[in-house]
């Protein structure tokens, strides 16, 4: 018979989903749509603004 | 990722009946309520189902109760129009919202033409949703898309609102192995994080901004349709990519589902061989005999059939001769017009077609019928017979063909008769045919295989194409060269985010998996274990063997309920008593339940107040039907 001890589910899952996100932003650092989009910064670029920034990127 | 969400109280006016509040204990506490048979609590939880699943303008025939699907949701005793109400008050660390669904309409008990109870007439079902005790009112046609978007209710509602029931519903479709296109959706929702979503739909936002621009810098409507051009064939790539990736989660289930097969296959012919029963042998052989025939036979139709598109395979180059002199020498064509026909149709009195039979009662008819006797082939049908046709000997003879069908359909029935006249055991019967049903259902999950893989290439061409043929667009409009940079740039990051997705479920998958075998093993005890993939769906295992029949009754019963926790996206969970399905488990799975969640609700029969109630809460709340 089993002991019913806690396993935590939702945590565990969580983490695992977590852990990934995170790795996604470590691993393309370089990527800067990427980056505006962690910072909720996207919005606040106009189109133009994004030409600018990421042809001088290139 | 998931909510902090707590349930404050449901109260339930009307609906089926049913009037009753379920007040939960404060925060840091489980509820158990104490609810006799029929007092509401399937009710209770197909009700919040229904309101979390389907908005207000969709949710008319789409109540259901227990099997019954388009169950009636008003009160079946009340006469006259009617008004139910369901309100669901809850909260999260920073507000507090209370649901409510109104539905007003009639209960009819007539039946109609059809003998059939009219049930309900629903005349209008309207949600509302209420922040902070009407600080803020969320539109009722936005109140849904509010509750999936900030709390996924609906993605989860299956799950977070679990029955015996739907125990039993997931078990068989979880354990499907021939179609886990159902385990590929549930594992979609699970493994998604919402964040990722957020960014892709503003990654969508910034794109249809640069469409929008584009128009509107557009000097001429001519350009402007361009550009609708280009922004269509982008959402066409969207969505072909979308399939073929549905398309490619559901290949490997089926290549593993296929290789079971096999090996299932392999082992019945294993006991075949091993029993040397020479009956057995003999029927199998005149049945290998019967499909060889039967195969003969498909192959001969394909031949039947392109042999039919080319009438010079009949015939030899002694019949085409004769043809060529006579409408060369005769100018017409031979049979199989005839002559005596054409006399008989103008003869007839009054003048009638032999063929038709139509009257040729008026002149153009009948001159029309007499002028075939003059007929005369056309000059390029002559000189087509002059020139190129050509044929040295008869390809394909129809009489020779069927001579042979004829032989073949006579060996079949005398094979079906030889086969026909053995009786097996009923071992050996029981033996062929779940080798009968193994092979046929291999040959239907390799179809299925041969369908898929041809759909997978067929997209990953067409979107290459599709690419190209956009990227040839927006090539030549000079405004999409301008941006270009951030269209590549937002398509780069939209991959990565995908990318990542992937990775997401399949760590979820194995996660799941993980943390299920460890509730099972916990709940059952430790020779006991889960595995959960993606091939082999949901199983149960004992002693490291897994197989959907291991468990019995309750262990599976349990590795369901232990599923919907790992599925449900919200920590509170809403659940029945899992009653005497689950035997002697009741203590460690109540244990379970309230060691994982900061909010276990149950809903209790009087029966389980001492074996199960109490690992949830030591104050069950009584809970009666107040009546209409």
């Amino acid at each position: 018979m089993g002991d019913g001890k806690p396993i935590i589910i939702q945590e565990r899952i969580n983490l695992v989903l977590n852990e990934e996100f995170t790795k996604l932003l470590k691993e393309n650092q370089d990527d800067i749509l990427l980056k505006f989009l962690i910072n909720d910064e996207l919005e606040d670029y106009s189109i133009d603004q994004l030409k600018e920034i990421l042809s001088g990127e290139r | 990722m998931i909510r902090d969400v707590f349930f404050e109280s449901i109260e339930i006016n009307g609906y089926r009946g049913r009037n009753f509040e379920l007040k939960m204990n404060p925060s840091g506490e489980h509820t158990v309520f104490v609810m006799d048979g029929n007092t509401g609590k399937t009710t209770t939880i197909e009700l919040i189902r229904w309101c979390f699943k389907y908005k207000d303008t969709d949710a008319i025939g789409n109540f259901r109760h227990m099997w019954t699907e388009n169950a009636h949701v008003l009160d079946m005793m009340k006469k006259g129009p009617q008004i139910c109400t369901i309100k669901i008050t809850f909260s999260d660390d920073t507000h507090r919202y209370l649901f409510t669904r109104t539905t007003k309409g009639t209960y009819h008990s007539e039946t109609d033409e059809n003998n059939r109870i009219i049930g309900d007439q629903i005349d209008e079902i309207k949600d509302s949703l209420e922040i902070d005790f009407g600080g803020d009112v969320i539109p009722s046609h936005q109140v849904n898309q509010f509750l999936k978007d900030n709390f996924r209710f609906g993605q989860s509602v299956d799950y977070f609102c679990f029955d015996g029931e739907r125990a039993r519903d997931l078990l068989i479709k979880a354990s499907d192995v021939d179609n886990l296109d159902f385990l590929t959706s549930l594992i979609n929702i699970r493994a998604t994080h919402p964040i990722l979503i957020r960014y892709n739909d503003q990654l969508e936002s910034l794109k249809r901004k640069i469409y929008s621009k584009a128009k509107s810098r557009a000097p001429d409507k001519k350009i402007k349709e361009f550009v609708d051009k280009v922004e269509r064939k982008d959402g066409e790539i969207r969505q072909a990519r979308e399939i073929l990736q549905q398309k490619k989660d559901e290949l490997s289930p089926l290549v593993e589902a296929i290789r079971l097969k096999t090996i299932e296959i392999s082992d019945l012919d294993q006991k075949r061989i091993q029993r040397q029963s020479e009956k057995y042998s003999e029927k199998v052989g005149y049945e290998n005999q019967i499909g060889n025939i039967k195969q003969k036979w498909r192959e001969k139709r394909v031949l039947f059939f392109e042999n039919s598109l080319n009438w010079l395979s009949h015939i030899d180059s002694g019949y085409l001769n004769k043809l060529k002199h006579h409408v060369r020498e005769v100018g017409r064509l031979p049979e199989p017009y005839r002559k005596d026909l054409i006399y008989a149709c103008l003869n007839h009195k009054p003048p009638i077609c032999q063929i038709c039979g139509r009257e040729l009662n008026d002149d153009a008819s009948y001159q029309h019928v007499k002028n075939l006797e003059k007929l005369i082939a056309s000059h390029d049908v002559q000189t087509f017979l002059a020139e190129k046709a050509k044929t040295d000997e008869i390809l394909f003879s129809p009489e020779k063909e069927y001579e042979s069908l004829m032989a073949d359909y006579k060996a079949l029935k005398d094979t079906e008769a030889l086969k026909n006249s053995i009786v097996l055991s009923e071992e050996d019967t029981r033996l062929m045919n779940s080798l009968k049903s193994a092979r046929s259902s291999e040959d239907q999950l390799k179809s299925k295989k041969g369908e898929l893989e041809s759909d997978i290439g067929f997209l990953s061409d067409e979107i290459i194409k599709m690419e190209k043929e956009k990227r040839e667009l927006e090539n030549s409009l000079g405004f999409f060269k301008e941006y270009q940079v951030v269209l590549l740039s937002v398509e780069k990051t939209q991959k990565t985010i995908q990318d990542a997705q992937e990775t997401m479920k399949e760590k979820t998958i194995d996660i799941i998996s993980s943390v299920l075998s460890e509730s099972i093993s916990s709940i059952l005890g430790p020779a006991f274990s889960a595995n959960f993939s993606r091939e082999h769906g949901l199983l149960l295992g004992q002693d490291n063997r897994y197989d959907p029949e291991i468990g019995g009754m309750s262990g599976r019963i349990i590795l369901a309920y232990c599923f919907a926790e790992a599925m449900t996206l919200i920590d509170p969970i809403i659940i029945d008593t899992p009653s005497g399905n689950v035997g002697s488990h009741r203590q460690p799975l109540g244990k379970h339940l309230s060691a994982n969640h900061n909010q276990v609700i149950c809903l209790c029969l009087p029966t389980e107040i001492s074996d199960f109630a109490p690992f949830i809460s030591k104050n069950p709340i009584p809970i009666e039907n107040r009546g209409n």
